[in-house]
Parts: C-alpha cells; structure tokens; sequence
C-alpha cells in the first residue's frame, strides 16, 4: 500500500512537471532569450549581455509607447473604478429584479472578443464624427478593465459582514458617511487590487487598439506588434521580458500584499 | 449605484455594437451595391463565398480542439492540485496563471521561438528520433492550438479546481465505508459532481479560444485565417468596413451562441445523471 502511494505521489509530480513546463516554458524562453548574444532567433545560448536591455534607451518609440501605455492604463482603471465600484457595492449588498441578467451585462466585456470591441469604439467615433482617438482608446479599455474592478471588489466583499454599515446607519451616519468612514476603508485592499489588477488588464492588451492607434497614440503592446512583424530578436524578448516582471510583480502585490484573490 | 455603469456600458459599449450592426448591412464595396443598398447582401456574400466557410470553419475546429484538449489537461491538474490541498490555494495556482497576467503577446513570442523551424522543439523531436529532418510547425493549426490551450489552461484548471473543492468529502468518505473502490467512488461521486465547473470551464476557454487574436496572427503565418484576423485583414487592408462589421456581427454570433447554449446545460439542475 505504501509503495502504492509513492508512486501515485510521484505521477502526480511528474504530471505537474509537465504541465508547468507547458504552461511556463514560453514566458521563460522569452527571458533567457532576452539576455542572448546572439542577434536574432532562433538560436543557441551564445553568451550572456544585458545589452538588449540597454538598448531600449536607444528605441525612443518603444518608451513614447509605453507612456502612452501606461496614461491608458491609469485612465482607464480609474474610470473603470468610477463605474465598477457603486456596481460592486449594489450586486454584494442588494437583492433586485433582473439581477443575474444585469451582472451578466456587467460582465459582458470579458467574453466579447476584444477585436470586435476596438472596431465597435472606432466606428462610434467615426459616426459622430470625432477622430479623437486618445480618448476612444481610453473609454473602450475602461470598458474592457471595468468588470476586473468588479470582480476584485465582489470577492473583497464577500467576506464583509454588511451589520457594521447598518449600525452606523442606526446610529445615525447617512449613505456619504457611511460610504467615506466605513466601507472606503474597509475595502480599500479591493479597491487597489481592483485598480491594479484593471491597469494590468489594459497594459498588457493588444487587439482593443488596433483600430485605434495613430503614430501620436500607439499603445506598447501594438509596438512590439508591429517589430515582431518585420523580426524576432533578443531586443523584443528584453521588452516582453520586462512587461512580464512588472506585471507579475503587480499581481504578487495584490495577492500577497493586499491578500485579494483575483483568480478565484 | 447601478445607473453609471448601466449608462456607461450602453454608450460605449451597446451603442458602438449597435452601429456595427447596422453598418453590417450596408453593402461591401467589392458587392458593387448602390450606395444606398440596406439588406443581407454582405451575409450572403459570406455563406456564398468559399473562404470565408473556410475561415468559419477553421475557427470552430481549432475552438474545439482547444476546448477538448485544455479539459483532458485541466483536469487532472485540478484534481492533483485538490487531492494535495496545501498545493492548489495559493502560489502553486498564482505560478501556473503567469502566462495570462503576462498576457498573450509575449507567450505567443516565447511559441515562435520555441516552435521556429531550426528551434528548440525541433532540435528536440530529432534528437529523440521522432523525426529525421525539421518540420514545419509554425504557420500552421497547430501552432495555433498548442498556444491555445497553453493560455486558456489556467483558466480551466481554476474553474474546475473551485468545482472540486465544492464537493462535500464525506460523500466520498460514506462511499469508501461503503466499500467503492478509488475508481468507482472518481465515477459515480467525483466525476459528475464536477461536471458543472468543466462546463463553466469549457465556455470561458471557448470564449477565450474565438476571441484570440494574437495566436492565429502569428502562429498561423498569415494564411491560416479565423475570423478574428480576416476582420483585421479586412480592416487593415481593404478598409472595408461593412464587410469587417458582418464579420464581426458573424464572430459575436458563433461565440454568444456556444457560450449560452453552454449555460443553459449549465443551468439544468446538477447532480442529474
């Protein structure tokens, strides 16, 4: 029975093994490549060089695009808090009619296909008349983000106990006191991991911009697009690798530090 | 507390939608339409012309593909990551998900490394023997749904994981008293317990599966069209934007269509075999 057990204990090892290097092995491929020098792939390991990385200071356009990345971002978490936020606090607390078909709605910007979603924000604009494309970036990724912020605050939520908001309200606080003194600070891990977790969302999105992007507003992702179009090198893989580093330090933050769970 | 949302969604996400519908009725230059033709013209041009059947049709397969292989994977997963328990709630589970917190651009890069003609798989599959002259896998469906399922699998894994977790262990514990050995009490508890969360596991890789973009893009070589990049062709390269709009409206009815029909076995009550 033992041995039994053993080796069932060692299948399973042996299947994890497998299926992480599945699933981790081209983000890791990716990194070493990244300190390559050789000058192209594919390639063998030729030598070590943070070269790549030094390079990125010579590549102003992949830094105008990770500014304008990094606005959308912000802007778009931040509107996405705006609206995502009062949801959150009405589906967590409320019951009300057409509440499953409302949530679905609210969540309906993670199952559309995201190209679709750019195309749809390009043809607004264009029907009234407005090229303004900074702005339709920026509202169709707060569409997109919005229901992350959703989810981060729910599952903040749901270990809430609502009886501290009604015995402020016995004790006479009104819905902005209650809101500022109570549940602002009592969910402010939901709302940081939300707002991160958005900002993320949006950073490491390709197919929402491609419609919408000029020469003025082209967003990171779209960037390296384009290069890996013409070639796939040592230099890209050092961009990827760094919006990899940033991003999974985001998410480490906002599970361990904020202790939300965004996966759940 | 609902009215921003409501309203802010039906503005820039109901509204723009809505002219994509009604641009998907106007007609596609390439029809020679009158300019103020209204009607099916671009849909039928769709389901007239080989193609774009074609397109539709390899979508839907590698969809499928993708949908059956990241269960047969996830699932075993989940079930290890729940059978050792200390493993599936925290970093274990946050390890496995980098790939979608890193985003799709830069997995699918890692893939065209990896996958490239003169590249590591292939340096391996001769080494082992399995062939004798590189072959070519990038540029090809496969291409497309090994990094498919290699992006939805976490999502998977977690839907199904939480399922497993749902399951109350004393009706395995009454069920192994009772005498059911490991694979009886996987097959008449465990199994159909779980269904519910492959299901919802299913929808969201299927969801995820239609949607990609950046996969077919680049892994598929350009001639391995799905719908998501013949809209980006249709955009990018003719401007043709009716057409792109009936494509779209196409995409968004085959990926609605599964996800609700998928629900709806979601919503039949559980537990019923």
């Amino acid at each position: 029975m033992k041995g039994r057990a053993l080796w069932t204990n060692l299948g399973a090892a042996l299947w994890l093994a497998l299926i992480y290097l599945y699933v981790l092995g081209p983000a890791v491929v990716v990194i070493i490549g990244s300190f390559n020098t050789a000058t192209s792939f594919p390639s063998d390991f030729e030598g070590f060089t943070l070269g790549w990385y030094a390079q990125l200071a010579e590549h102003g356009e992949f830094l105008d695009a990770l500014f304008v990345s990094i606005q959308i971002g912000f802007i778009a978490a931040f509107i996405g808090s705006i609206v995502g936020i009062p949801v959150a606090l009405a589906l967590a607390r409320y019951e009300f009619r057409l509440k499953g078909a409302i949530t679905a709605f609210i969540m309906a910007p993670l199952i559309l296909p995201q190209i679709v979603l750019g195309m749809a924000m390009l043809q607004l604009l264009t029907a009234v008349q407005l090229p303004a494309t900074f702005a339709g970036l920026a509202l169709i990724h707060a569409v997109f983000v919005m229901p992350y912020v959703v989810r981060a605050m729910l599952s903040c939520l749901a270990g809430l106990n609502p009886s501290v908001s009604e015995a402020a309200a016995s004790l006479g606080a009104n819905a902005w006191q209650r809101f500022l003194l109570i549940t602002l600070p009592i969910t402010r891990a939901g709302i940081m991991a939300g707002f991160i977790f958005a900002f993320i969302m949006s950073f490491i999105n390709l197919p929402l911009s491609l419609f919408l992007t000029t020469p003025t507003s082209t967003t990171l992702p779209i960037r390296m697009f384009a290069y890996m179009e013409s070639r796939i090198d040592p230099f890209i893989a050092a961009v990827g690798s760094l919006t990899v580093i940033a991003v999974i330090a985001g998410s480490f933050f906002i599970e361990k530090v904020l202790k939300v769970r965004l996966l759940a | 507390m609902l009215f921003p949302a409501l309203a802010f969604l039906t503005l820039f996400l109901v509204l723009p939608l809505g002219i994509t519908l009604y641009k998907s009725f106007l007609a596609s230059p390439v029809l020679l339409r009158p300019d103020d033709y209204f009607g099916l013209a671009n849909y039928l041009y769709i389901a007239k012309t080989g193609i774009y059947i074609e397109i539709i049709l390899r979508t839907l397969r590698i969809c499928a593909f993708v949908v059956v292989f990241t269960i047969l994977l996830s699932y075993p997963t989940a079930f290890i990551f729940r059978r050792y328990a200390r493993l599936g709630g925290g970093s274990a589970m946050l390890i496995l998900s980098f790939p979608m917190l890193a985003g799709p651009l830069v997995v699918v890069l890692g893939w065209m490394i990896l996958l490239a003609d003169g590249g590591p798989i292939n340096s391996w599959m001769m080494w082992l023997g399995i062939t004798s002259k590189p072959i070519e896998i990038l540029r090809s469906e496969t291409a497309i749904i090994i990094s498919l399922v290699q992006f939805t699998l976490p999502f998977a894994v977690l839907n199904i994981y939480n399922a497993l977790t749902q399951i109350e262990p004393h009706l395995i514990e009454a069920a192994r008293s009772l005498g059911a050995p490991p694979l009886r009490r996987f097959w008449h508890i465990t199994l159909p317990l779980s269904l519910p969360g492959v299901l919802s596991a299913a929808i969201i890789t299927f969801s995820l599966a239609i949607s990609s973009f950046i996969a077919p893009a680049y892994l598929g070589g350009g001639t391995k069209l799905v719908l998501t990049t013949l809209i980006s062709e249709t955009m990018l390269g003719s401007y043709d934007l009716a057409m792109a709009s009936t494509i779209a409206v196409v995409l968004l009815v085959f990926s609605l269509a599964v996800v609700i029909a998928m629900n709806t076995a979601l919503a039949r009550p559980a537990g019923r075999r």
